[in-house]
């Protein structure tokens, strides 16, 4: 965790490590300055309190709740560097803020439970109201959105200075990003632009060179995520020679799940009739169904799902989509994997790869709103042209 | 490691393996079938037979399990399973004594069918107890089964795969002892044969075929199961969570 004082003391700064996965729109150069003295007095004052033994449980929360601050003035500036730079934009839409469009009831969960527990079930009585038609542009819709923001960026995934190199090659120089908790959130980038391997760092299982990986609070690939983390690889990886329900019942038993879960997850591919059909007799799409379903099975809290819709009819793939809509209902992090742009359209959250960097982040109405177009692939066109 | 996880490998590779019924049956009845030819071969010398034939009950075992177990292993790397189940709450020794375990009971009923045949029906003749040969092909069977696993590791593709057994284990049985006494074999052949851990099996097998029940024996066994522990633990850090 880079220190919040020196964010403070170079607000404007070209070095500050502020939050490399967003693009930047407009920034207005240092004609505004951000006051040093407080938080840099306040920030010493808990790091010596963070010695003592006795007191260093507190002061690591009230560290951490000043990163969030950190956190929440850096989206600020973003946002009235958006308003000042380019004031026509904001009153397009309520929607700066990707909190408060269209699938999640859920949103406001996550914060409304405590950072201690598992983000699941009390969430939609605690829900407001869906803002997707909010358009005034006041002051308060701002702080209301970036409030959420803040609320919500207890990230599932932290990824910090992440440097990959797979077979020689230098795939991911350097990433940063954060997954929200609770959404889907869509990684795109054409094929070859690092993103299965920015998935299997994620999932733990690749040999990273420099950086960290924090997974739902822990280091990726520590023993307690291997309950709670579902992946799907891109190659179907299943038993060729064992039965749909063969494969699940496997995995399920090595997962500790039930029955019950075996049933759920082949109905929700959509693979009851083939339930005892020997799996390497299925066609691609149900093979990585049956990949998927596997994924499914051990009832994950971060699903990793790398190109899961590949191959699949319509029909599927949007039945595919509401699942994990609803998986994300329960508190389920989500991080689908596509090079194919319509499916952009049906996260919550998109990152743009390219080449092993993050071209942009953001929802998709955000992405369209920084690039003035409609249409999402011709935003990515841009974007990366701009990158 | 997990009873749970365990069995339930061990049950998974069992079904793999049953729905490769030619499989099964090739790894059943060829040896049963081998013996018989044996037999044949070695018409009217019935002490040539009662030499050989002890002993290939023993190591029908080491070989098919050491080249079943490389090529499943192989499959579990490169269909990416492997991949995944290093990704779950699964013990590499879950998946080392899953395998053991489903191999080892294959073995079992490989060496009971083959050691039936060859004393029921072709008069092969041992002076030790013959239960102790089949003790002994199964653990030899999951020698194999663990030096199949820890060579899979450097094949790339199954053409790979099945060349280990000629690169591998032939040469641990032409200086095993079985052609030729190992005493009779050149110095520096014989100074290999010590490290080889067919050697032992070879010699637990005629020992035990001879009736010598001594103390020599019990080091081979030790021995075996030395070699066996070495091999799973060299398996086992093969078995990488993390890949490049």
């Amino acid at each position: 965790m880079e220190p919040l004082g020196q964010r403070l003391e170079d607000p404007a700064g070209q070095d500050v490590p502020e939050d490399p996965g967003r693009i930047r729109v407009g920034r207005r150069g240092s004609d505004h300055p951000r006051p040093a003295g407080a938080g840099v007095r306040i920030r010493e004052y808990l790091e010596r309190k963070a010695r003592d033994p006795l007191s260093h449980v507190l002061t690591g929360t009230a560290l951490e709740a000043l990163d969030e601050i950190a956190d929440l003035e850096r989206q600020l500036d973003r946002l009235e560097e958006q308003a000042l730079f380019r004031p026509e934009e904001v009153g397009d839409e309520g929607g700066i803020d990707p909190g408060l469009r269209g699938h999640g009831t859920d949103r406001r969960t996550v914060v409304a439970e405590g950072r201690e527990l598992p983000p699941c079930g009390l969430g939609d009585s605690l829900a407001g109201p869906a803002r997707t038609g909010a358009s005034t542009p006041s002051l308060d819709s701002h702080t209301f959105s970036i409030f959420q923001r803040m609320m919500n960026s207890e990230a599932s995934v932290r990824i910090r200075d992440l440097r990959v190199r797979r077979g020689g090659r230098l795939v991911l120089p350097e990433i940063s990003l954060d997954l929200r908790r609770g959404v889907v959130t869509g990684l795109l980038g054409p094929s070859g632009s690092g993103k299965t391997t920015l998935i299997r760092s994620i999932v733990g299982v690749q040999i990273v060179e420099s950086g960290e990986v924090t997974v739902l609070g822990k280091p990726a690939g520590s023993p307690e995520l291997r309950h709670v983390v579902g992946y799907m690889t891109q190659a179907p990886s299943v038993y060729g020679d064992l039965t749909v329900r063969e494969n699940l019942q496997y995995f399920a038993r090595v997962l500790g799940a039930g029955t019950k879960r075996i049933r759920d997850a082949i109905e929700t591919v959509a693979l009851g009739d083939h339930a005892d059909q020997v799996v390497a007799t299925l066609s691609g799409g149900e093979l990585s169904r049956v990949s998927l379903a596997t994924a499914l099975v051990g009832q994950p809290q971060l699903l990793v799902l790398d190109e899961p819709t590949v191959g699949l009819d319509p029909v599927l793939r949007r039945d595919l989509w509401n699942t994990f809509h609803e998986l994300t209902a329960t508190g389920t992090t989500l991080l689908v994997s596509s090079h194919v742009m319509d499916e952009a359209e049906r996260c919550d959250d998109l990152v743009l790869l390219r080449d092993g960097r993050i071209v942009a982040t953001g929802s998709p109405d955000e992405l369209r709103h920084r690039t003035r177009v409609d249409d999402l692939e011709d935003a990515f066109l841009a974007l990366a042209e701009a990158s | 490691m997990s009873p749970r996880i365990t069995l339930a490998t061990a049950a998974r590779v069992l079904r793999q393996l049953r729905r490769d019924r030619r499989t099964l049956a090739l790894v059943l009845f060829v040896p049963a079938l081998l013996i018989t030819l044996f037999k044949y071969v070695f018409e009217g010398q019935e002490a040539a037979f009662d030499r050989v034939g002890p002993p290939m009950v023993g190591i029908f075992p080491f070989v098919t399990m050491f080249l079943v177990t490389s090529i499943a292993m192989l499959r579990e790397r490169t269909t990416g399973t492997l991949e995944r189940l290093m990704s779950m709450p699964l013990a590499k020794l879950d998946l080392l004594l899953g395998y053991g375990l489903a191999f080892a009971s294959v073995a079992t009923a490989q060496a009971s069918l083959t050691a039936g045949v060859a004393f029921g029906f072709l008069d092969l003749n041992a002076a030790g107890p013959v239960w102790l040969i089949v003790v002994f092909a199964v653990g030899n069977a999951v020698l194999g089964m663990a030096l199949g696993l820890l060579l899979s590791a450097f094949a790339r593709t199954e053409f790979q795969a099945v060349q280990f057994m000629p690169a591998f284990v032939l040469p641990q049985i032409l200086l095993a002892g079985l052609l030729v006494p190992r005493e009779r074999m050149a110095r520096v052949l014989e100074l290999a044969s010590d490290v080889l851990p067919m050697t032992y099996a070879y010699d637990a097998l005629a020992k035990t075929a001879a009736d010598d029940l001594d103390g020599r024996l019990a080091l081979d066994a030790a021995l075996i199961g030395g070699f066996i522990v070495l091999a799973l633990v060299l398996g086992a850090t093969t078995l990488r969570r993390r890949t490049a």
